[in-house]
């Protein structure tokens, strides 16, 4: 696994080279990042932090 | 977006507002890569009113070309759009030496990456910290650029800080 600093590398590349999408091609990701993340937050079943600690059980 | 840009041409040509320019994440991406964000915001003048409340006729105008308010926003195509007037000396400046672009063979006017810079400065929530890192890569503006407008709208002590903490290792 010697190569994974070199993989991220790579990958950080690949990602930096969608900045030279255009801008209305870069819009349309966006619109779909918004998409699904509103498709997130309406989900119900997302679990919450707990309010308290319970008790511990003897 | 497209949409939006038709609207706010024809807001300006109707004489609703006197300027307007796209700010905030939807501007930033012109020279970084997408970023998530909700809505889209716009910086506008509006002329000469005694009214209170000041976007009263922005909302008018677009129920009547059939955009209705969502909370805060309008909904134009799919995206909701938040008006802010340009309230301060630096909004003004934003919005005066603003690009006009063009965005899908429409002409869209969007604040450039300096001004986007220190108007996220300004703000300083951590999104805004990050937006500023973001278009500083994407080489759209350097950190003196951003320090020489930080103090001619006085927050040079915000950009020390700042560059104190995310840019000086």
């Amino acid at each position: 696994m010697n190569d994974v600093p070199q993989m991220m590398q790579r990958q950080a590349d690949w990602q930096k080279t969608r900045a030279h999408l255009s801008w209305p091609e870069k819009m349309k990701q966006a619109e779909t990042l918004r998409d699904a993340s509103l498709k997130w937050r309406a989900k119900p079943n997302i679990p919450k932090p707990a309010s308290r600690i319970p008790p511990p059980e003897y | 977006m497209k949409e939006v840009a038709v609207l706010l041409n024809a807001m300006r040509e109707a004489g609703v507002v006197s300027d307007y320019a796209l700010f905030g994440a939807a501007a930033q991406m012109r020279y970084t890569e997408a970023v998530a964000t909700l809505d889209a915001d716009i910086l506008v003048a509006i002329p000469a009113s005694d009214r209170l409340d000041v976007l009263s006729p922005i909302y008018t105008f677009c129920n009547k070309a059939g955009y209705h308010p969502e909370g805060e926003a309008v909904r134009v195509g799919s995206w909701p759009v938040q008006f802010m007037p340009a309230f301060s000396p630096l909004t003004e400046a934003a919005m005066k030496e603003a690009d006009t672009a063009d965005f899908d063979g429409v002409p869209l006017r969007v604040v450039r990456a300096d001004y986007l810079a220190v108007l996220a400065l300004s703000v300083g929530r951590a999104k805004d910290f990050a937006r500023i890192l973001a278009l500083i890569e994407s080489g759209s503006v350097t950190p003196d650029r951003i320090q020489d407008l930080a103090r001619v709208y006085g927050l040079h002590e915000a950009w020390i800080r700042y560059k104190a903490r995310f840019i000086n290792e």
